[in-house]
């Protein structure tokens, strides 16, 4: 006879797997993760770092299969938390397989149990400074860059695009209204950094900034892709994680 | 005295290379004859290459890229499960690109679409610019990342003018600016080439990173498999029926 909490933890992995499905756009587009719901007009689909909502009549067909993501879930679940070795290795693995969502989640465990690993910090962007690791926007502001909009630039490059736009906003209105719409796009780039700090802070590392793709390697999406159609992800975690395993040195006592 | 004329031509030595190389005709053909022969790139009918794209932390992406002559040009970029396709058959450019919200197929805008035609030439862009009866005129020496380069100014007919770095004694490519009309102004586009690697007797960059000037952030793009002539169908280049504009 099972044991009851095997049958339980079975039944937790199945929405992982059974759902997992290719969805295949017209073009060759394509979205990959878990169905959560379906109607005649729309597919809503779990990616891992939120879900997404794609028309019906976009959809050629649906592949059912199991994807990166199940694995990476099912593997997270097998790891102890203060497993660094188990953690890097997954995020490299996650890091190939294009979920930068998981593989962020796993280098941040790693340097939750080793805050000092090389690899992890790196993979997170961290930077060593003055004897510590700091994140990548620390780093920006010790060199004097400033965030607007999303973007890290040099103050002077800030006010030159501020100016830049006051300029225009004066060529459309009569000279004597010159000074105050200057004061006015001084607090306008003040309140945007302000409102790009705040956004930074609630959703870091997604930010939708310009990616310059350029050069003969092809050309691809204006910006890195972000969270337009992409809603959070639901906070109950997707499978229930095993019980943690004793330690030898504990399994000995 | 033997010493004096060891060291003479010791410090000339750097120089040899300008020598020879003074007129851009000379500095294009060298540049073709370092990343291989004539004969070798024009034998490559189709050309596919993988790799990643890293923006910075939880933001990496796998990347295809499919070329096939004559100027056709294929990207698939997939981030978290999800896959957008930027594809150029010829005439048009078209995309889908689910995450920017771009899930029904999509014509390009026509500029977006002009940068197309360049990318989709093999023999890079100085080969490109000759080909599209770009101007192209050597500016002048500068060093670039502790090494001396010849700077090589393209005047494409539509697109924005470019400036290409060579390495003045392997004669490839270690930088490429441009400018781009990002958010309605103009910004200057830096490009870097290294970690150059033969395929098949040609010579590709491995890694490729681009960025705005002046500005920390980079997009990363590192090329992990390069493939001379695989089998790609037309099919793979063509706006799917229904492509809006």
């Amino acid at each position: 006879m099972r044991h009851p909490s095997t049958i339980a933890v079975l039944l937790a992995l199945i929405p992982a797997i059974a759902g997992a499905d290719d969805v295949i756009l017209k073009g060759g587009g394509r979205v990959s993760g878990r169905i959560l719901s379906r109607t005649d007009k729309a597919i809503e689909v779990d990616v891992g770092a939120g879900t997404i909502t794609v028309p019906m009549t976009s959809v050629v067909r649906i592949d059912q299969k199991r994807s990166p993501l199940d694995d990476y879930y099912e593997r997270a679940g097998a790891l102890r938390a203060d497993d660094a070795a188990g953690w890097l290795a997954l995020g490299k693995w996650a890091s190939s397989q294009g979920l930068g969502s998981q593989a962020r989640t796993a280098f941040e465990n790693v340097v939750a149990a080793d805050p000092a690993n090389v690899e992890a910090n790196q993979a997170l962007g961290r930077v060593f400074m003055d004897g510590r690791w700091v994140t990548q926007e620390d780093s920006y502001r010790a060199r004097g860059f400033v965030q607007f909009e999303g973007e890290w630039m040099a103050p002077a490059d800030r006010d030159a695009i501020v100016k830049q736009r006051d300029q225009q906003q004066q060529a459309e209105t009569a000279q004597l209204e010159a000074e105050r719409r200057t004061r006015e796009a001084e607090a306008r780039a003040a309140e945007a950094e302000a409102r790009a700090r705040e956004a930074e802070a609630a959703a870091p590392g997604n930010a939708g900034y310009p990616l310059y793709w350029d050069g003969y390697w092809g050309y691809g999406p204006p910006v890195w892709p972000t969270r337009p159609i992409v809603t959070p992800p639901r906070p109950t975690p997707p499978i229930a994680r095993p019980p943690a395993r004793p330690r030898p040195d504990e399994a000995r006592q | 005295m033997r010493r004096l004329t060891l060291a003479c031509l010791l410090g000339l030595g750097p120089l040899a290379g300008f020598a020879h190389a003074q007129t851009v005709d000379e500095i294009v053909a060298r540049h073709i004859e370092a990343r291989g022969s004539e004969a070798q790139w024009q034998a490559v009918r189709t050309l596919r290459m993988t790799g990643r794209a890293v923006a910075g932390p939880g933001r990496e992406a796998l990347i295809t890229r499919e070329i096939k002559q004559p100027g056709r040009v294929r990207t698939e970029f997939t981030f978290q499960g999800i896959t957008g396709v930027f594809a150029f058959d010829g005439k048009r450019g078209w995309q889908i690109s689910p995450l920017t919200g771009v899930i029904e197929p999509r014509l390009m805008p026509a500029g977006e679409a002009l940068l197309a035609v360049e990318q989709a030439d093999l023999e890079g862009p100085l080969v490109a610019a000759r080909r599209h009866g770009a101007a192209l005129v050597l500016v002048g020496r500068e060093t670039i990342a502790g090494r001396e380069t010849f700077r090589i100014r393209v005047t494409p007919k539509s697109n924005p003018t470019q400036e290409h770095y060579l390495d003045a004694e392997t004669f490839l490519i270690l930088r490429s600016d441009t400018t781009r009309t990002v958010g309605g102004r103009n910004l200057a586009v830096e490009t870097a080439f290294s970690d150059y690697r033969s395929v098949g007797g040609l010579v590709f960059p491995h890694t490729i990173e681009m960025g705005a000037a002046n500005r920390p952030d980079r997009l990363r793009i590192v090329v992990e498999t390069i493939e001379l002539n695989p089998t790609i169908d037309d099919s793979r280049f063509k706006a799917p029926s229904g492509t809006r504009k």
